[in-house]
């Protein structure tokens, strides 16, 4: 370790003798056409040295950060995946089955058939909605105020379907008639009441669904605070590389360098496996996108036919009289009537066909970004490349002054 | 001098590491709600004036206050949704309840938790507080909130009686008196899953003014049977005097809701000329307008009369009210600041300012400084002076036989033939409820 000693000898002179045999150079830039120039001949070992740790370094950062990353989409898309899709597709399904309940239990009593009550239908639409309901609450994602919202609506629900099945309680005749109206309107009431009804209840668990969807998905691979410090890494990787064969040509003599250039390469290989991260991820993004889309028009199911089917019904009830001579809010209900979209079952089977489309979009989609993401073996792998690659590199150069020293 | 020449590449490194393990150490663990304090409650409205607006500017007063942010959970079946919590073992904080009959049956089965020293008693007339015996010792489960004076008759000023109805004699004469004019009552059972209460209302006003106190007490507690001369007569009064003179006959009654039911008194032609209904009417009326086309104004266009009294009584004229009670059914520090704070003047007075005026709180001193307008003042008076002040009858009966009764009175304005089957069917409920789940009340001052 001769060169070491006398290096450290001469450090230790002070500045007043470095400057007596070579001024250092003044500025980082300086310093850096000095290092690649290797002018001094007694630093090389230590810049061979430094330049080692820090291309390890570099090389665990390229590792922390990329793990950040791939743990990142693995992340969201496993929230994606395991809680956002379930708890969304649990209460669109909820809500399709309400609104097709709704429709079942009205079109059962227009028909007069007070002896099936509701109907089947009406029952097996609850069921899926208490289904729906239930597996949206295992997934937990909008926390207890999501929670809260979907006890609400479940108790909401309870109340309703005690109202329809009490309407078929009644017997026939006038009397049965508009007392049975008088029950389907509170149900329907229940059920349709933009502020606080079972359908307004869901329709602001779906708002919070999709934004803790958003943030899920923000939060992903994607995410700068992940991208930005892998991609700082890499470049450090990438640059104390080429520092290093500029360094090795001039000081050394040597062109090229296999196994710095063979580490060049992992680092290429390490890149392409973190951005394959990246990649699913987008398709994540997109495909949540287009939930998100497709919950939108999903919201805009309105069960315009079981409303329409009620009016029937509450008409029939006042004996076929125009809607001022029921009372005002009969009216107001009529009003409300005339008001909704001009859609039929056909119609909002095809919203719920897509939204369902979507649904299992996404978790296919969330699926694949999830298993793109399952990388963190090959970055292990290709991190401990590079950094035994560096040090294969290194290794002759540094052999060379071990044997100068004995 | 080596030292000096890496010193920008250690830097950075050290930069990239520590950003990259924030980064990788940056969850999405879900933020517990602590601090966080939930209420359910039946006021909705985010305009001004509107119930749910007033509450939700107490609340945030409270939110200024304590730091504690607040959820409110908002429905018509406040009962409803506090049972389904409750069988999914996760109850609300805090709910805003109507029914003392319901109240009690959760404090004895132990799912509420007691409010004693958070409600200053003398702050309030002394019975609205509802102590409740549970297990030998009298607590406090509730924090008295808003008042409604009931059996309010209400009448448009330009086109109601030319005398009002001080007997009732009178009133059953004027009611029933026939002509082409528009009808007599304004009438709508309808609010979603508790529709029929304004009928209940009536068979509940009738037996308090015919029979007093001690009957309705009775009566309300399941010591009276629903077969009793008593009761039937009530119930055969309010389809003779109300049901046969109602606007629109029995399908608009049926079919309209309770908030809707006045409309008619104020449309042109008239369409009915009283209502009976409770002191909230006062701010209910005022979307409609008088005929000037200006807003209807209380005093100027519409007033009350109280329900006449019955010739003969021997007992003080008494009132009804129902009261919004707040009960704790989880208790948390924050729970209970806010049932502290709900309880206090101040709390309560922002409710009425945001009301214009037009609420009743349990606080005595909520309205202090308050400004209000002539038949505010007079409601205000009527509880303040009321000789007997009774709670309504249906919120006292436990929930299965409110429901009963509830349901019972639709059927009956249905149809009125089934008076007798009615009555035994309720005769029935009453007898299969055990005896500890009445609710032994006394009407007070």
């Amino acid at each position: 370790m001769t060169s070491t000693t006398t290096t450290t000898s001469a450090t230790s002179a002070g500045p007043a003798a470095g400057t007596a045999r070579q001024a250092p150079p003044a500025g980082p830039r300086a310093r850096l056409r000095a290092l690649l120039r290797g002018r001094s001949r007694s630093t090389t070992p230590r810049i061979l040295f430094t330049l080692l740790i820090a291309l390890l370094a570099a090389t665990v950062a390229v590792l922390g950060t990329g793990l950040a990353v791939v743990y990142r989409g693995q992340h969201a898309a496993e929230a994606v995946r395991t809680r956002a899709v379930p708890a969304i597709s649990g209460v669109v399904a909820a809500r399709t089955a309400l609104v097709q309940a709704d429709a079942a239990a009205m079109e059962s009593f227009d028909t007069g058939a007070r002896l099936v009550g509701p109907g089947e239908h009406f029952y097996n639409q609850i069921a899926i909605a208490v289904q729906g309901l239930t597996r949206a609450a295992g997934s937990d994602i909008a926390g207890e105020s999501g929670n809260r919202k979907l006890r609400t609506a479940a108790g909401l629900l309870t109340t309703y379907t005690r109202l329809v099945q009490q309407a078929a309680a009644h017997p026939e005749g006038d009397e049965g008639r508009v007392l049975r109206a008088r029950d389907l309107y509170s149900a329907s009431q229940l059920l349709h009441d933009p502020n606080g009804g079972v359908l307004a209840q869901l329709d602001d668990l779906l708002a919070d669904y999709v934004a803790a969807l958003r943030t899920e998905v923000a939060s992903g691979a994607r995410h700068p605070a992940g991208v930005v410090p892998w991609l700082l890494a890499t470049l450090a990787v990438v640059a104390l590389l080429a520092v290093t064969l500029v360094f090795f040509a001039r000081r050394f003599r040597r062109l090229i360098n296999v196994w710095l250039v063979a580490a060049l390469a992992l680092v290429a290989g390490l890149t392409w496996t973190v951005g394959g991260v990246i990649g699913a991820h987008d398709r994540l993004q997109q495909a949540s996108d287009a939930l998100v889309r497709a919950v939108g028009e999903h919201r805009s199911v309105t069960g315009a036919q079981g409303q329409q089917t009620l009016y029937e019904l509450i008409r029939q009830a006042c004996g076929e009289e125009a809607a001022d001579g029921c009372g005002g809010t009969v009216a107001a209900f009529a009003d409300r009537v005339a008001a909704l979209p001009d859609t039929d079952e056909a119609d909002d089977e095809q919203v719920a066909r897509r939204t369902q489309q979507a649904m299992l979009d996404a978790a296919g989609l969330s699926a694949d970004a999830g298993e793109a993401a399952d990388r963190q073996a090959l970055v292990y792998a290709l991190a401990a490349l590079i950094a035994a690659a560096g040090y294969l590199g290194f290794r002759p150069r540094l052999n060379e002054y071990r044997f100068r020293s004995r | 001098m080596m030292r000096h020449r890496f010193r920008l590449v250690v830097p950075l490194l050290a930069a990239v590491l520590t950003t990259a393990l924030t980064a990788a150490l940056t969850g999405c663990a879900p933020d517990p709600e602590r601090g966080v304090v939930t209420i359910v409650h039946p006021w909705s409205g985010t305009e001004p004036g509107q119930e749910g607006y007033a509450f939700r500017q107490v609340l945030e007063a409270f939110r200024a206050e304590t730091g504690i942010r607040y959820n409110e959970q908002v429905t018509r079946g406040v009962s409803q949704l506090v049972l389904a919590n409750l069988a999914a073992g996760e109850p609300p904080e805090l709910a805003v309840m109507t029914s003392a009959g319901e109240l009690a049956a959760h404090a004895r089965s132990g799912r509420l938790r007691p409010l004693d020293g958070l409600v200053p008693r003398d702050r309030f007339r002394s019975w609205w507080a509802l102590p409740i015996r549970n297990g030998g010792a009298e607590h406090i489960y509730a924090v008295p909130f808003k008042v409604n004076l009931k059996g309010l008759i209400w009448y448009n000023r330009h086109a109601g009686p030319e005398r009002v109805p001080r007997t009732w004699a009178e009133l059953e004469r004027y009611a029933t008196a026939s002509g082409d004019g528009p009808a007599t009552w304004c009438m709508g059972m309808g609010d979603g899953p508790n529709t029929g209460w304004p009928g209940t209302d009536v068979i509940e006003d009738l037996i308090l003014h015919e029979h007093g106190p001690d009957t309705y007490l009775a009566w309300a507690g399941g010591r009276l049977s629903w077969r009793s001369e008593q009761v039937r007569k009530a119930w055969e009064r309010l389809g003779r005097v109300w049901g046969d003179h109602a606007y629109g006959g029995r399908e608009v009654t049926l079919l309209t809701d309770f908030g809707d039911a006045g409309a008619p008194m104020f449309a042109s032609p008239q369409g009915c000329r009283l209502e009976h209904q409770a002191s909230f009417m006062l701010s209910f009326y005022q979307r409609y307008q008088n005929p000037s086309g200006g807003a209807a104004r209380p005093g100027a266009d519409y007033d009350f009369f109280p329900f006449p009294s019955f010739p003969g009584r021997s007992f003080p004229t008494p009132r009804k009210a129902s009261i919004d009670l707040i009960a704790m059914f989880h208790d948390t520090p924050e729970a209970r600041r806010l049932a502290e704070f709900l309880a206090t003047d101040r709390a309560q007075r922002i409710w009425l300012e945001h009301t214009g005026g037009d609420a009743f709180m349990a606080n005595r001193d909520a309205d202090r400084g308050v400004t209000r307008n002539p038949v505010g003042r007079n409601i205000d008076r009527h509880i303040d002076e009321a000789e007997v002040l009774c709670l309504d009858a249906a919120d006292i009966m436990p929930a299965t036989m409110r429901e009963a009764f509830q349901r019972g009175v639709l059927e009956y304005l249905a149809n009125p033939d089934r008076l007798p089957d009615i009555l035994e069917d309720l005769d029935e409920v009453r007898r299969g409820i055990p005896e500890d789940q009445w609710l032994s009340l006394s009407c007070g001052r």
